[in-house]
C-alpha cells in the first residue's frame, strides 16, 4: 500500500515538475515577447532577459521562438521587432509563420498584410488584408488598411467603400477618410459626400466641420440639416460648426445652426436679439445673441431692475477707473442684407459718468475681413434721470451679410483713459428702411 | 397525447425556423454595402504611404494617422515627440521624417518631391532613376535638391531659417521603458499550484502520526 502512495506521489511530483517546467517556458517566452514586441521593461522583463541569455528585442524574439516553436505569439514578436527595425522581409517571413499557426487571428492576418505592403508586395497584401475583413468584418482597422491599400493601388471605389466601413465603426477615421475623399475629388465637396455618405450623425457632423473649415458653407449647412438630432453627443459638434463658420463669414449658415441650437425659428430677419435686456446672458457663447468681453478691468455689468425705458430692466454698466477705451464692452452680431438702409436706436442713461472717452455703439461690416465701420452712433449721454434716445442711419456695403453692434468707449486723446460712472442702455433696436418700414 | 407533442414540435420548429430566417436577414441588411456612391471619377491620382515608428500615430493634415495611412501630395505632416516617420512615395524615393519635425510634402506624377522644412529635421532618398523628376528639400531662405551624385539628402531648418545639416538640431528625446504585469502571476502561480499539488499527492492518505 505505502508503495503505490509512494510511486504515485513520485509520479505525481514528476508531472507536476514537468507542468512547472512548461509552465515556466510559456512565461519566459511570453515575457520575452513582451518585451521584445511591447516594449516591457519592468524588473521581470529583465529578469527573463537574464534567464534565457539575451540583452536586445531581436535575440528575445529569437529565444521566444527557439523556446515555443509552435507558438504563433513568439512569431509574431518576431515580426514586430524585424518590422520595427525595418527588416520587412524577415518580418513578412515571420507573420506568414504566425499566421500559419493561428490563421483566424484576424490581427496576425493584418500584420502580414501591412508588412507585406511595406515589402512592395501589394497584390499579397490585398489577399491578407482581405482575410483580416473576413475574420473581422466588424472591426474597423482591417477596412482601414485595405481602404487606403485599394486607394494606392487605384481602385477608388472599393477603397472608400472600405474606408467608410473603418469609419463608420471608429469614428475617429472620419477627418482622414473625409481628408483623403476631399484630395482624391480635388476639392469637390458633392463627390466626396457621395463617395463618403455617412449615415449617422457622426459622420454628418465630421463632414460638415471638415466642410466648414474648408470654406465649403454650403455642404457644411447641406450635412448639418440632416442631423437628426444636435442634442447630446451632436451638441459639442454643433456648437464647434458654428465657430467655425463664423471664422469662415457664413453668418447665414452659422444663423442656422445657431438657431436650432437655441430652439429658435430659423427666420433670418434683422433684428436686435433682446434689446431690452430681458433674458440671462450667457457668457462665453458664441452665436448671434450679446456677448459680453469678460474680464475687463474696472467695468461692470449688471442687470438693474431699478432703471429701465421699457419691459421690466436695463442693462447697467459701471465704471471704476482705468481701461482700454477701443475694446467692446458688449457686442452682438446680427444678419442684414447687403446695400440696404437701416436705421438703429437706443435709450441711454447716464449718472455721474466722467471720462475723456465717451461711451458709443458703433456698427461694424462683419463680413469685411478689415471690419470697416459702417456706422457710430453719437455719444451715449443724457440728462440724469431722463432717458435718452440715440440713433442713426446707415446703408450696409455690397458684400455685407451680417454686422456687429459693439458698445465700446471713444478713444482718449492720452493714454491712461480712465471712465468713472454708469451707463445704463435699453431698448436697443434695429429697423429696414429700404423695405419702407417706419423706425421703432 | 402524442400527436399534440407532435404537433408542438412541428410549431416549435417551424418558430425556430423563422427566427433563424429573421436573423439571417437582420445580418445580410446590416452587412449589404452602400448604394453606389455615382460620384464623378476622380483623375489619377499619385499617393504616398506612411510608416510610422511602432506605428504610434502622428498628425497629417491635423489628423491623427498612423502605418499604412495614405498621403497626398499638398499634406502637412507632422511628428510628435520620439516618433518618426517614413512616407513611401514608391519609385520617386522616400521622405524620413524625424521626431519634432514638420514639413509640407508636394510630389507629382514624374517623381518630383518637394519638402518644405517647417520644423526640425528631414531626410529625402531618391529610389531610382525611372522618373525624371528630382528630390528637394526647402525653407523660406534655403534649397537643397537631389541630382545624379547625390540621391540622398538631409537637413534641419535653424532658427534663423535656413537649413543646416542632420544633427544640428536636437530633435529626438529619451527613449521611455514601459512597464505590464505579463507572466508574472502565470509563472507564480503555476509553480504555487505545482508545489501545492505535489504536497498534496506526497501527504495524501497518510495522518500525521501525535
Amino acid at each position: 500500500m505505502n508503495a503505490k502512495r509512494v510511486i504515485i506521489a513520485v509520479f505525481a511530483s514528476v508531472l507536476c515538475g514537468w507542468g512547472i517546467w512548461q509552465t515556466a517556458r510559456v512565461g519566459l517566452a511570453r515575457t520575452l515577447v513582451e518585451y521584445a514586441a511591447k516594449g516591457r521593461r519592468d524588473n521581470f522583463a529583465v529578469g527573463a532577459l537574464i534567464i534565457a541569455r539575451v540583452d536586445d528585442p531581436g535575440s528575445a524574439a529569437d529565444r521566444a521562438v527557439a523556446l515555443l516553436p509552435q507558438d504563433a505569439e513568439s512569431y509574431y514578436a518576431r515580426g514586430a521587432v524585424l518590422q520595427s527595425i525595418g527588416d520587412y522581409p524577415q518580418a513578412q517571413d515571420a507573420f506568414a509563420h504566425a499566421v500559419q499557426l493561428r490563421p483566424r487571428d484576424y490581427y496576425l492576418w493584418l500584420e502580414l498584410g501591412v508588412t507585406q505592403d511595406e515589402n512592395q508586395n501589394q497584390e499579397g497584401a490585398l489577399r491578407s488584408l482581405r482575410q483580416s475583413v473576413a475574420l473581422a468584418p466588424w472591426y474597423a482597422q482591417p477596412h482601414w488598411q485595405l481602404g487606403n491599400l485599394l486607394l494606392r493601388m487605384g481602385q477608388v471605389d472599393e477603397a472608400f467603400t472600405q474606408l467608410r466601413q473603418a469609419a463608420m465603426g471608429n469614428p475617429s477615421f472620419w477627418p482622414n477618410a473625409i481628408d483623403l475623399a476631399w484630395g482624391i475629388y480635388q476639392h469637390n465637396a458633392g463627390s466626396a459626400v457621395s463617395v463618403l455618405h455617412p449615415e449617422d450623425d457622426i459622420g454628418r457632423t465630421a463632414l460638415a466641420l471638415f466642410f466648414a473649415r474648408n470654406n465649403q458653407s454650403a455642404a457644411a449647412i447641406d450635412q448639418f440639416r440632416q442631423l437628426r438630432s444636435v442634442e447630446g453627443p451632436s451638441r459639442r459638434g454643433a456648437e464647434t460648426l458654428l465657430d467655425e463658420l463664423l471664422n469662415a463669414r457664413a453668418f447665414t449658415e452659422a444663423y442656422e445652426v445657431w438657431t436650432r441650437l437655441k430652439g429658435l425659428p430659423p427666420t433670418s430677419t434683422s433684428e436686435v436679439r433682446d434689446g431690452g435686456f430681458e433674458e440671462a446672458i450667457v457668457v462665453g457663447q458664441s452665436g448671434f445673441g450679446w456677448q459680453i468681453t469678460p474680464g475687463v478691468p474696472n467695468v461692470a455689468m449688471s442687470f438693474d431692475e431699478g432703471e429701465h425705458q421699457n419691459g421690466k430692466r436695463s442693462l447697467r454698466i459701471d465704471f471704476h477707473g482705468n481701461s482700454s477705451p477701443g475694446s467692446p464692452l458688449l457686442t452682438q452680431l446680427m444678419l442684414v442684407k447687403p446695400s440696404t438702409r437701416y436705421h438703429v436706436s437706443v435709450f441711454c442713461l447716464t449718472k455721474d459718468f466722467v471720462s475723456a472717452g465717451d461711451p458709443v455703439i458703433t456698427l461694424v461690416d462683419a463680413s469685411d475681413p478689415k471690419g470697416s465701420v459702417l456706422a457710430q452712433l453719437p455719444p451715449l449721454h443724457s440728462d440724469p434721470t431722463i432717458w435718452h434716445e440715440v440713433a442713426i442711419d446707415f446703408i450696409t456695403n455690397a458684400g455685407t451679410q451680417a454686422i456687429r453692434l459693439s458698445v465700446m468707449r471713444q478713444n482718449c486723446t492720452g493714454d491712461p483713459c480712465p471712465a468713472f460712472g454708469t451707463l445704463w442702455l435699453d431698448s436697443i433696436s434695429i429697423s429696414n428702411l429700404t423695405a419702407g418700414s417706419a423706425p421703432k | 397525447m402524442i400527436a399534440m407533442d407532435t404537433r408542438k414540435g412541428k410549431v416549435l420548429k417551424a418558430l425556430a425556423i423563422v427566427l433563424a430566417f429573421s436573423f439571417a436577414q437582420v445580418y445580410v441588411q446590416a452587412g449589404l454595402p452602400n448604394p453606389a456612391p455615382g460620384a464623378p471619377l476622380p483623375q489619377r491620382v499619385i499617393t504616398a504611404r506612411l510608416t510610422t515608428k511602432n506605428n504610434q500615430p502622428i498628425t497629417v493634415n491635423g489628423n491623427s494617422l498612423g502605418t499604412g495611412g495614405t498621403i497626398l501630395t499638398g499634406a502637412v505632416i507632422e511628428t510628435p515627440d520620439q516618433i518618426g516617420a517614413t512616407i513611401d512615395l514608391g519609385d520617386a524615393g522616400v521622405v524620413e521624417l524625424q521626431p519634432n519635425s514638420k514639413i509640407q510634402l508636394d510630389f507629382d506624377q514624374d517623381g518630383n518631391v518637394r519638402v518644405k522644412v517647417l520644423q526640425g529635421c528631414v531626410t529625402v532618398r531618391k529610389r531610382s532613376n525611372a522618373l525624371s523628376g528630382e528630390m528637394e528639400i526647402y525653407s523660406d531662405k534655403a534649397s537643397q535638391k537631389t541630382d545624379k551624385n547625390r540621391r540622398t539628402l538631409g537637413a534641419c531648418i535653424l532658427p534663423t531659417g535656413d537649413l543646416g545639416p542632420v544633427g544640428s538640431v536636437a530633435t529626438v528625446g529619451a527613449t521611455a521603458g514601459g512597464l505590464s504585469s505579463g507572466q508574472v502571476a502565470l509563472i507564480v502561480g503555476a509553480i504555487g499550484g505545482g508545489v501545492a499539488a505535489g504536497a498534496f499527492f506526497i501527504t495524501r492518505g497518510s495522518n500525521p502520526s501525535p
